[in-house]
């Protein structure tokens, strides 16, 4: 204990009254050393709640139990073969005692290591439950351990936050400034301010600078990157300059793009900072802006990651667009966010619309949608009985028949005006001649005009309907028709816009046209045929001289381009149908009443036409007068209309992946996550919806991912889910030419090195504030800017400017960060060709961040660097010459004393 | 911030809409005017927008590639292999006695581009055998009437040669090393169901054959998939099968034409406007590589012999210029030396013998010990110094660099401290620092023991370099410390107190209530410095 801290305890009981003991007791607190103690365990705490997952931390206490038993069994047998051979070996000599003692402590120590090994561990070593078996073995909180295992405290719902985030969090923040405070009171109330303690005094000053620093460059800290998109390369080859940028992304701050569109303006997009968003749990991932599909189908969406319950985030306009500037967005729009999915795929759902707001009715693309349920009735089992749901959309070939092995069911409406079976599809009841799996429907329409010439025999009056098998040849009107090949599925996707995901029955059919066919114009050629049992609409020829051309199979109702010219749209001299009996075939033709407008509510009780087709091709139909109704389509099995809507539109949304089909280093980016904002209006309570928005990683290049709002006034809005985009201060970058560095034979990258061009915005009077100038950025070359620290300033010019840089916020560091791997890799390829001069790259990355203060950290960091061999070696040094030579004047004075005592 | 919520304009929905919409119009009118080049470089522009979504970071370890993937379609360079059910494949009896009538030395030393960078086929082979089998050299147990075993061990070349060149022989044979006991024993209970014989000599031997693997690989993935440790044996599992089923196409093994272009595949069809003797020893080794493949099937160890040293004669004929040479040599000598086993052996041996000297007092004892430890650090030196040149960085970029580099640090302080102040215990300590981390980085299953190119920043950053040395020099030394630390625990506890405690601190390697046992002994602590380490003094 230091005199002066005697001192001042003294005059702290002196000078404090007995009614001011709190101030007195918080005084000495902060006084104190063990404050400081406490403090920086409560840091080292933190720390390890920051990087070590709690479920690790639950399994201390049992570690604990297996170091314990290890060290009890283990040292137990080693001290008991050691103590009675301490006491045997006394009266040897050293050299044979130890080596004994050596010899049979080892061995004693092996043993009992490898007993614990073979018969203690088995029994205590945990394996967690097998898919068939139980857990064995010993562990405390064992599934909260497993459940845990890589989840850190900062993950968990209701915390969500970053390492750096967690580490410049509240508690961290407290526990630094009360030791900082600590520091001081102690340093100006413990210590002498004398030269001995320049050493601990250096110390403490330079921790706190440290903390003093890291508040300065922690309020003005920003770090982020920005793409830099490369130029198009001149006639021989070489880059030109990309597009500049100005701006660059934030780490780790979100933001909501809005932009607002209008006929008459487009208004500039505008970012809401986003306070509060999850990271790494799942919230209210089923938040739809209405009915769903999906809900009606009763189909739940398992989070991937804890469900952290409802979520309500108000996004707020910024403060500058408050402040009396005119509006980017008008001020009735609302937003708020109300869900969050941290790592899902988009999958498209339908949500129930009203024609008239959405403009489906205006534009005449409504998609009524209808539910249906397929109940199977054991009458023996009532309470085996299942229900299944499905949902049709009749307008839509891909979502108008639900499939199964077993059956299908498809789902028309029929046109206005027809009495239920609909006009362009006269197969639908056309009964097989024989049973099979197949039958072709064929007629030729130019039957009506007469005889075809050259034909012996007379046009057929009516439509053929042949049973079919591959290999067989029919013939009618002079056409020959040979089957070539019939399947259940087309040996290709559907990829005709609007069949794209659908799938049918599908025939080739060689058809051999009559010469006569030539006399009247037509096309003599032999074509294939590709029938479709349930699109004849998209029914294609290929013709035979072409044939080899094409690779692939045909790209229904492709257009004809020169490289596909052997496949063409059906010829319609003669048409050709399937009709598909391989299996239970149900279809349900809702009729329309006669007078219902195009687009009206469905009417409460519809009736139709239904007709089966049992496998092999008998035919069953009749009428339902209410589709509501069950109608038994096979013995037990009915079908009935639950619900019908108007109109539906696609909505996309998230599904969850399941977190061992994760990308690891992916989680807690918001690369893979979605965001669900929900749009309202001021003025209109009872409007709302809610739209998922992908997370856009770099804005400039992430249009796609941008969804559109539709107000029922006819406002739209452009929404993005992305990083707050911050300005460079005065200045833009663009990259004139990227290159990979890679180690001999195109080995693993070297070095990756961006040219990159620094311009300064030049102002309203056209002054700049510095030259542009270009810099090679490389891994560790990074480019400063706007001062330049690798130019030529002069000597105190560039030192001053390196220290003001070292405090300016607005001076930043640009690190090449990432790279355009797939298109170097692509580039080299062609260049290999022959095609380009030299690989290059579509973008670069660099990552953008300021240091303000961090010379005033390292400033700490020498001060402590320097005061502590002071306290450790100087002091003591100091302390024993000054000891000694006080020692040596004391022994001089009793000298002198005694002398003069002995003198006298 | 001129706007502060606004995003920048010029940028978002102008800048590069505009550009792009740009390139589209002149993509669309100009393109079939432009050059070549030109017409790919706007290609590829406009084709870009999603990818860098997800860009790769500049900063990551190179993706590793153990099969070469650019080569996978091409022909096996010694020929397809035989599969024919019908054929009773050799008996382990037969392999080993044609291996043991081989010389694959002449292959040994020949280079081979694989993973990044040019090493030698010896390299190649210990990393495939390791991957694959778990260990080095793979071993199998020949069965002997009576219930009698023997071991045979087959070198790592003569492995991998075999898993290319005969691959069937191994689809019974206990081939791929599943590291995760519950998952071995899962796959042992599914193959070999109610054998508890054949279950536990596959759990010993920690390996299954390429046929359990096959045929319970998905149902293993069925049961297991969802947890973490299976599901990782099962992606090392197939890696193993993949190595197994595909190192044909890792036989890059004739030097390409210059610095830029990549390494040629033995099968691949000779480059155009190569040079007349290039094409001819290019053509000579293809055939010797085709001869090889028929001899060993054939079990012809002397045609064999022949096709080995007619290959290994013809390949650095290729290209000469640019096949390295002295390189090979250090890489075989370093991948012989074992450096970094022998270093914990002999570090091993140096802290017996140091122990004992404390133990006994013996000078000579002592002075074996130092020796000891002078050759540890010697061998563990080279080791370190050969991986920096192979490397061709300062090899302590990776977990296993890492620990071999701290421990050297460590290793040769500790010596130096020695040297400087005569105290064994330095000596003892540095010997126990290098036998303890050696052991662990070359006996665990530490990453990075194969030299593999590292994150790019790693090899340039001169700042980089000095902070991780010096960390990992603190490390080493923190290390050093501990131990120095618990000699001393030691001997307070088990020792005779505190004249143990000084006599340690003295240096002595005998207690000083034993006086005359040679000039160590005479070194005793100054009281001082005993009053000093028992009354600390603290900073104020």
């Amino acid at each position: 204990m230091s005199l002066k801290w005697q001192r001042v305890k003294a005059w702290d009981d002196a000078f404090f009254p007995a009614w001011a003991c709190p101030a007195k007791a918080l005084l000495r607190a902060l006084s104190s050393i063990w404050l400081a103690v406490i403090l920086l365990s409560g840091v080292v705490v933190y720390g390890i709640l920051a990087s070590v997952p709690i479920g690790m931390l639950a399994l201390l206490p049992t570690w604990l139990v297996y170091a314990g038993l290890f060290v009890a069994g283990v040292g137990g047998i080693t001290i008991a073969a050691l103590a009675p051979t301490l006491a045997l070996t006394r009266p040897l000599t050293r050299t044979p005692r130890f080596l004994m003692l050596l010899g049979i402590g080892s061995l004693a120590a092996g043993v009992a290591a490898w007993a614990w090994l073979r018969f203690a561990w088995p029994m205590l070593e945990y394996h967690a439950p097998t898919g068939d078996g139980e857990a064995t073995g010993f562990r405390l909180f064992a599934d909260f351990a497993e459940r845990y295992q890589s989840t850190t405290l900062r993950r968990l719902p209701g915390i969500e936050m970053t390492e750096l985030e967690f580490y410049s969090a509240l508690p961290m923040r407290v526990l630094l400034l009360v030791f900082v405070l600590n520091m001081v009171v102690a340093t100006i109330r413990r210590i002498a301010f004398e030269f001995v303690n320049l050493g601990v005094l250096t110390v403490h000053t330079g921790i706190v600078l440290i903390a003093l620093g890291s508040v300065y460059y922690a309020s003005q800290k920003r770090e982020g990157n920005t793409l830099l998109q490369a130029g198009p390369t001149t006639e021989r080859g070489d880059p030109t300059p990309g597009p500049p940028v100005g701006f660059f992304y934030d780490n780790v701050e979100t933001v909501l793009v809005v932009q607002q569109l209008s006929f008459r303006e487009m208004r500039d997009p505008e970012q809401r900072r986003l306070a509060g968003v999850p990271r790494y749990n799942d919230y209210n991932v089923e938040a739809t802006p209405g009915q769903s599909v999906w809900a009606a189908l009763a189909r739940t969406l398992e989070p991937a990651a804890p469900d952290g319950g409802d979520l309500s985030l108000r996004v707020e306009s910024s403060r500058s667009q408050q402040a009396g500037r005119t509006p980017l967005v008008d001020p009735d729009i609302n937003f708020r966010v109300v869900g969050y999915a941290s790592y899902a795929e988009r999958e498209t759902d339908w949500v129930r619309a009203d024609p008239l707001a959405s403009g489906a009715l205006m534009s005449g693309t409504l998609n009524p949608l209808r539910l249906v349920d397929l109940a199977a009735v054991l009458p023996e089992a009532p309470e085996q009985s299942t229900r299944v749901p499905f949902f049709f959309m009749p307008r839509l070939p891909a979502h108008r028949i639900a499939e199964t092995p077993a059956f299908a069911i498809e789902y028309r409406i029929a046109e206005v005006g027809e009495s239920g079976i609909p006009a362009n599809d006269p197969t639908l009841e056309a009964p097989l001649p024989q049973p099979g799996p197949y039958a072709l429907w064929v007629r030729v329409p130019g039957r009506d005009e007469g005889q075809i010439e050259g034909q012996g025999n007379a046009a057929t009056a009516d439509p053929q309907v042949w049973t079919i098998a591959p290999g067989q040849v029919y013939e009618i009107d002079g056409f020959r028709l040979e089957i070539t090949d019939v399947s259940p599925e087309p040996p290709f996707p559907i990829v005709t816009e609007g069949y794209r995901g659908s799938t049918s029955a599908v025939a080739q059919v060689r058809v051999v046209p009559p010469a006569s066919l030539a006399d009247s114009g037509g096309d003599t050629t032999p074509y294939t045929r590709w029938v479709y049992a349930r699109f004849p609409e998209i029914n294609q020829d290929l013709v035979e001289q072409n044939q080899a051309e094409s690779t692939s199979g045909p790209a229904a109702n492709a257009p004809m381009s020169p490289p596909m010219s052997g496949r063409r749209d059906a010829d319609p001299s003669i048409d050709i149908r399937l009709i598909d009996a391989s299996k239970l075939q149900v279809t349900i033709v809702e009729a329309a009443p006669a007078d219902a407008p195009p687009g009206a509510a469905p009417t409460p009780a519809p009736g139709g036409r239904i007709v089966i087709r049992q496998r092999g091709g008998a035919l069953r139909a009749f009428d339902a007068p209410n589709l509501r109704e069950p109608f038994e389509i096979v013995q037990a099995v009915t079908l009935a209309v639950t619900d019908r809507w108007a109109h539906a539109e696609p909505f996309e949304r998230p599904v969850p992946v399941p977190p061992m089909q994760q990308n690891r280093e992916m989680v807690g980016t918001h690369q893979r996550a979605m965001l669900a904002v929900e749009v309202s209006l001021a003025n209109r309570s009872d409007w709302r919806t809610v739209v998922w928005l992908p997370f856009v990683q770099y804005l400039e290049i992430g249009t796609d991912m941008a969804r559109t709002v539709r107000l029922p006034d006819g406002r739209q809005l452009r929404l993005v889910f992305g990083r707050r985009q911050h300005r460079l201060p005065g200045f833009q970058v663009r990259l004139v030419d990227f290159q990979m560095l890679a180690y001999d034979h195109r080995g693993a990258p070297r070095d990756y090195q961006s040219i990159v061009r620094v311009e300064p915005i030049v102002d309203e009077r056209g002054r700049a504030a510095f030259d542009a100038f270009e810099h090679v950025t490389k891994l560790n070359a990074p480019l400063t800017a706007p001062f330049n620290t690798h130019a030529d300033h002069g000597l105190v010019a560039g030192l001053v400017g390196r220290l003001a840089a070292g405090l300016d916020p607005d001076q930043y560091k640009f690190s090449q960060a990432g790279w355009d791997a797939e298109g170097w890799r692509e580039s080299q390829t062609l260049a290999d060709q022959g095609l380009l001069p030299r690989p290059r790259a579509r973008f670069t990355i660099l990552q953008v961040g300021n240091y303000p203060g961090i010379h005033v950290i390292a400033l700490g960091g020498i001060l402590m660097a320097l005061g502590i061999p002071w306290a450790f070696y100087v002091k003591p040094w100091l302390v024993r010459r000054r000891r000694d030579s006080l020692a040596a004047a004391a022994r001089g004075s009793t000298t002198e004393a005694r002398r003069h005592g002995g003198g006298t | 911030m001129a706007v502060e919520s606004s995003v920048q304009p010029t940028s978002l929905s102008r800048a590069a809409h505009t550009l792009r919409i740009a390139f589209t119009r002149f993509f669309a009118r100009a393109l079939p005017c432009l050059p070549p080049c030109l017409r790919v470089s706007v290609v590829m522009l406009l084709s870009f927008p999603a990818l860098a979504q997800t860009a790769p970071a500049g900063n990551a370890h190179p993706e590793s590639a153990l099969v070469t993937e650019q080569a996978a379609a091409l022909p096996n360079p010694f020929g397809d292999p035989v599969f024919d059910p019908t054929v009773a494949p050799l008996s382990l009896a037969d392999k080993g006695d044609f291996a043991a009538a081989l010389d694959l030395a002449p292959l040994r030393s020949l280079a081979v581009f694989h993973n990044g960078r040019v090493k030698i086929l010896d390299t190649l082979a210990r990393e495939t055998v390791r991957q694959i089998t778990g260990r080095t050299t793979y071993q199998d147990v020949i069965d002997a009437p009576g219930g009698e075993t023997t071991k045979v061990s087959f070198e790592p070349l003569f492995t991998l040669l075999d898993l290319v060149i005969d691959p069937t022989f191994y689809v019974d044979r206990p081939l791929l090393h599943v590291e995760y006991l519950p998952l071995r024993r899962a796959f042992l209970d599914s193959a070999l169901p109610g054998d508890e014989a054949a279950q536990q000599r596959y759990l010993m031997m920690t390996r299954i054959t390429p046929r359990m693997a096959a045929e319970h690989y998905l149902e293993m993935v069925d049961r297991f998939g969802t947890q973490a440790p299976s599901r990782r044996g099962l992606d090392e599992l197939d890696r193993a099968m993949a190595l197994w089923q595909e190192s044909a196409a890792n036989m890059l093994l004739v030097a390409p034409e210059s610095r830029d272009d990549s390494w040629h595949h033995l099968s691949e069809p000779l480059p155009p406007g190569m040079d007349a003797a290039g094409a001819k020893a290019w053509r000579d080794a293809s055939a010797a590589a085709a001869d090889l493949g028929r001899a060993w099937r054939a079990s012809d160890a002397t045609a064999a012999n022949d096709a080995i040293t007619r290959l290994a004669a013809a390949l650095p004929t290729i290209n000469a210029g640019l096949y390295p040479d002295s390189r090979r040599s250090l890489e075989l000598a370093y991948n012989r030396a074992g450096a970094f086993e022998w270093g914990w052996v002999l570090y091993f041996l140096s802290l017996i013998a140091l122990v004992l000297a404390f133990g006994t007092g013996r000078r000579a004892v002592a002075g074996v010990g130092v020796a000891l430890l002078i050759a540890a650090i010697g061998m563990h030196g080279f080791g370190f110094v050969a991986r920096c040149v192979l490397a061709e960085r300062f090899a302590i970029q990776n977990q296993f660099e890492s620990m071999t580099g701290v421990s050297l640090f460590a290793a040769i302080v500790g010596l130096a401290l020695t040297g400087l102040f005569r105290k064994y215990l330095y000596g003892a300590a540095a010997a126990a620092t290098g036998f303890l981390v050696l052991i662990a980085a070359t006996q665990t299953a530490i990453p990075g023991q194969f030299i593999e190119r590292e994150a790019a920043i790693l090899n340039t950053s001169v700042l980089l370099k000095y902070h991780v040395t010096t960390v990992l020099t603190s490390y080493g030394l923190i290390t050093l410390g501990m131990v120095t630390s618990l000699f001393y625990l030691g001997a307070h506890y088990f020792g005779r107190g505190a004249s143990s405690v000084a006599a340690l601190a003295g240096g002595a390697v005998a207690p000083p209530t034993e006086p005359g046992r040679g000039r160590l002994l005479r070194r005793q602590l100054p009281a001082s410095a005993t009053a000093c380490s028992r009354t600390s003094t603290r900073p104020r």
